[in-house]
């Protein structure tokens, strides 16, 4: 099922949470809200369920405006943040609940429920666990429970709210794999809302990129990590080295001397220059090359970083490379940057 | 919290002498001896001075059981009407924001606040010979006051905040997460309060009840003042324990004392159950 | 553009159902109940003159009732707060035998009638009485004085302090001891100076809350106080000798007195309670 959201505007007492939203989820597709917190992407996600009524703009779920229903009939899948599961019920009764309260006539026969009970257990991987009780769970069998639970009442879509959000980092990354398996499994449109921008890079077929209430950038992993839109989407995504620079007719430079990157079509001015520490080349001295010093040397990993000083500016920088280079802390040495992303300093990109 | 200092087999450098805990702990329990076992327990070693017998005769005498009667009416009147109001009330004071709240919660708690005997005084300046409603309802022919109806107004409103001062804390920790599942799975509203609301708070709500319940039975100066002390008309058990009292008659006062303690004390021991047996959904913190 | 909810009244609109049924039913209950008939005091002191309204609100007996009631019932709350802390502070802290037991009796005075710990507190203290008998030749008269009215209410109010300040105690956590004793600050210095003022806000509350409860109580006094005018006569008494003489008027003029300090307590109350958010 295909998600619209046209023109979505919020406010909670005398705060913008949403301004003018718009996203487009195909149907099928993987998507997530990615953003700092207060950015408005949970209050979105609440929207399309149903649990929270915006103050202007449409909802669509297909062709059909949705905008009016309440949430009991857009029947979509949400797995809250902390799962919100049933505490005084089981595990099977918290998956068979969404049968259960279906009107006489809808409802499924009780066997073919326990039946749907079973396969979704098995899907999530909790099969002898019917019986149990949430309190008695762990926090990822938790998490599961509300995703089966979601699934089981066959929604038009699967919304999730910071799914990993309290597990710990090697249960994320478990359940991170097994996610896209399920989605792709089901054929599920899915939304959902992290602040952790490598989950979203890893998991989302798309991700729209938001702040303060606004869409900055929606785009695949390759387009918000390397053709970032905005500077906001270039901070908040990876690391970036930032050097204040210059454009002089469509060349970079940096304290007069001019740089390897490309200024695109931005008009002449200072500006700000985006380089991720592994784009930033060791290399011999030349034209190009802009000399440092270094400060530090740490390992981070199987990587090395290596801090340093321009001499043009004294701005600091961060490198990452593979190897140890022949170089130690005072030693001096050429970087050039291989790539790079340059916004005017009113935020306008190249 | 688990890496936190716990109290058992604490250090020493957080902890007082022996001498000072055993003297701490010997203070308390003479304070809670002479102040509160001492009491009950003379209730019934003075119930059952002359005999048990003499015990059964008091509390089957016909006006002691028309008290009993009149009490336990009053009660199954007051109580489902408190109750009903409690968990409307900590529905909309615990699981929405509204402009007002909490003014609204300070009004539920007032009757706390207002002495027994001003609760009565309040009903009879509304229904009495000469209050507001008095002379119509005397053109009709209609006795609130001196009269049950009147019992009941006063004992509802001392026990008015029982239930919903119970179930509002409990309700506020819970939030409405589950409640939100719950209509996102498809339960309609009354389906999310029945099999999901209801199932959450129903121990803090029996709880609630009890003591609403041990409150109405006991409910003395209100009733007081509105009853009359007509016998084996508007005579509530505490009525007769009164009356009995003053006629010195202290053996049939303390056997139907005695009764009124045992309500107590069921009311406590089962409140110590359920604080044992599912203490995660009791609220943590009981405020009277 | 949903299912119209009064949203105007809300700060933030819930997706959950019930809101208007909910806070109408409790509107409606509430003024029937209890505000109708509370304005009706107000409503008939309003209706009185001054000077009638100060003829026996602030006669010389009433007076001297006022005294009495708030007198005992200051006397009572703090002895409460000495005693009251001291019970929460062994639950909390200590372990002996029996504690379950002696928690769930600490709750007794909410759940046993007041006139029943009336006529028991009376024939324990009375001249004859299980602890009466031990005073009166030391000339200590209890019962039918002000002091017996004081043992009734410390015997009220007491759970309002212990169950106030236990919770903040146990909240309380032993990493701020450990660390004040790390500091160098030896175990009276630790309790004086970090747990006390710790749980200084609740022991207020506690204290205020027990006091209001004192100074309206009827039946557990009554039939120790002895009742005579201008000596052991408390104010709610009062309330009811001016309604046996059918003087309503009387009788509304003290109960406005009484309970414009009741509302006076419940706004410190209040006060104490956010008080005491604040600093946690």
């Amino acid at each position: 099922m295909r998600i619209t959201v046209q023109n979505i505007a919020k406010n909670f007492s005398n705060m913008k949470a949403l301004d003018s939203v718009s996203i487009d989820v195909k149907s099928g597709e993987l998507v997530a809200l990615l953003g700092p917190s207060g950015s408005g992407k949970t209050t979105l996600l609440r929207i399309v369920a149903g649990l929270e009524t915006p103050d202007a703009g449409t909802v669509l779920f297909g062709d059909e405006d949705a905008s009016s229903w309440p949430v009991q009939k857009r029947q979509v899948g949400f797995v809250f943040q902390h799962y919100a599961l049933f505490r005084h019920m089981t595990v099977g009764n918290n998956i068979a609940f969404g049968q259960d309260v279906r009107p006489r006539r809808a409802r499924l026969a009780k066997s073919v429920i326990k039946d749907r009970v079973r396969d979704l257990l098995r899907l999530v991987q909790l099969d002898d666990m019917e019986a149990r009780y949430p309190s008695q769970l762990s926090g990822g069998q938790r998490q599961r429970v509300a995703l089966a639970r979601a699934l089981a009442i066959e929604p038009r879509v699967l919304l999730l709210d910071e799914p990993f959000g309290a597990l710990d980092a090697k249960v994320r990354k478990d359940l991170r794999a097994w996610l896209r398996q399920i989605h792709d499994e089901t054929g599920l449109t899915t939304l959902f809302v992290t602040h952790d921008q490598e989950e979203a890079l890893e998991l989302a077929d798309r991700i729209v990129v938001m702040n303060k209430g606004m869409v900055e950038q929606v785009g695949t992993a390759d387009d918000v990590f390397d053709s970032a839109a905005t500077p906001f989407v270039q901070d908040f995504i990876g690391e970036s080295n930032k050097l204040a620079v210059d454009i002089l007719r469509g060349a970079v430079f940096l304290r007069g001397q001019k740089l390897s990157v490309s200024a695109g079509n931005l008009a002449d001015g200072p500006a700000i220059l985006y380089v991720r520490p592994h784009h930033l080349l060791i290399s011999e001295p030349g034209a190009l090359a802009m000399p440092a010093t270094v400060t530090g040397i740490r390992r981070s990993g199987a990587r090395y970083r290596i801090d340093a000083i321009l001499s043009n500016g004294q701005q600091q920088v961060e490198i990452e490379c593979r190897t140890t280079v022949q170089v130690s802390a005072g030693s001096q040495i050429h970087l050039i940057p291989e790539y790079g992303r340059v916004f005017a300093q009113n935020g306008l990109g190249s | 919290m688990s890496d936190r200092p716990t109290l058992k087999g604490r250090h020493a450098s957080v902890s007082e002498p022996r001498l000072v805990r055993w003297l701490l702990v010997a203070i308390a329990l003479a304070f809670l001896c002479v102040s509160v076992v001492l009491p009950l327990v003379s209730v019934f070693s003075e119930a059952l001075r002359n005999g048990v017998s003499a015990y059964i005769d008091s509390i089957t005498d016909p006006d002691a059981i028309s008290a009993i009667k009149l009490t336990l009416l009053v009660a199954f009147i007051a109580v489902p009407f408190n109750l009903v109001f409690g968990v409307a009330a900590a529905w909309c004071v615990s699981k929405f924001e509204f402009w007002g709240k909490s003014f609204l919660s300070t009004l539920i708690d007032l009757p706390f606040s207002v002495s027994p005997v001003i609760s009565g005084l309040i009903y009879v300046l509304l229904y009495g010979a000469h209050g507001w409603f008095g002379p119509w309802l005397q053109a009709h022919n209609v006795h609130i006051i001196f009269a049950t109806a009147g019992i009941v107004m006063a004992t509802t409103f001392v026990t008015f905040p029982f239930v919903a001062r119970e179930l509002i804390p409990l309700m506020q920790e819970q939030g409405s997460d589950e409640e939100q599942a719950a209509l996102s799975l498809g339960a309609s509203g009354w389906q999310t309060f029945r099999r999901v609301t209801l199932p959450n708070i129903r121990w803090s709500l029996l709880y609630g009840v009890l003591l609403c319940n041990a409150r109405a039975m006991g409910e003395f100066g209100a009733v007081s003042v509105v009853s009359g002390h007509i016998r084996g008309l508007t005579n509530t058990m505490p009525l007769h324990v009164e009356i009995l009292y003053n006629e010195y008659n202290f053996v049939a006062a303390f056997s139907v004392a005695s009764l009124l303690a045992l309500l107590a004390l069921v009311t406590l021991a089962v409140k110590s159950f359920l604080e044992w047996r599912h203490a995660d959904e009791l609220a943590a913190k009981h405020k009277h | 553009m949903t299912i119209g909810r009064p949203r105007i009244y809300m700060k933030s609109p819930s997706p959950l159902p019930g809101f208007g049924i909910s806070l109408g039913y409790t509107l409606v209950y509430l003024s029937i109940i209890v505000l109708l008939p509370l304005a009706a005091v107000f409503s008939k002191t309003a209706a009185m003159g001054w000077h009638e309204f100060v003829a026996v609100g602030l006669s010389k007996r009433a007076i001297a009732a006022y005294k009495l009631t708030f007198g005992t019932a200051f006397v009572a709350a703090m002895t409460n707060a000495a005693f009251g802390l001291i019970v929460a502070w062994v639950l909390v802290r200590y372990e002996f035998w029996g504690k379950k037991f002696v928690d769930a009796l600490i709750d007794l005075p909410f759940a046993l009638p007041t006139a029943v710990a009336g006529i028991a507190l009376t024939s324990i203290y009375a001249a004859n009485g299980w602890i009466g008998r031990y005073l009166e030749p030391h000339g200590i008269k209890v019962a039918y004085t002000p002091i017996g009215i004081s043992i009734a209410l410390i015997f009220v109010g007491l759970p309002f302090v212990v169950r106030t300040v236990e919770p903040v105690l146990k909240d309380l956590g032993l990493d701020v001891e450990e660390a004040a004793a790390s500091l160098g600050a030896n175990r009276f210095a630790t309790i004086r100076r970090v747990v006390l003022p710790a749980i200084f806000p609740a022991l207020t509350t506690g204290v205020t809350l027990a006091f209001a409860r004192a100074v309206g109580e009827y039946g557990s006094v009554i039939f120790i106080a002895g009742n005579m005018p201008f000596k052991s006569e408390i104010a709610p008494l009062l309330i009811i000798v001016q309604l046996e003489q059918y003087n309503y008027a009387g009788a509304t003029a003290i109960a406005t007195v009484m309970l414009a300090m009741s509302f006076f307590l419940l706004l410190v109350v209040n006060m104490l309670q956010s008080w005491a958010r604040h600093r946690s």
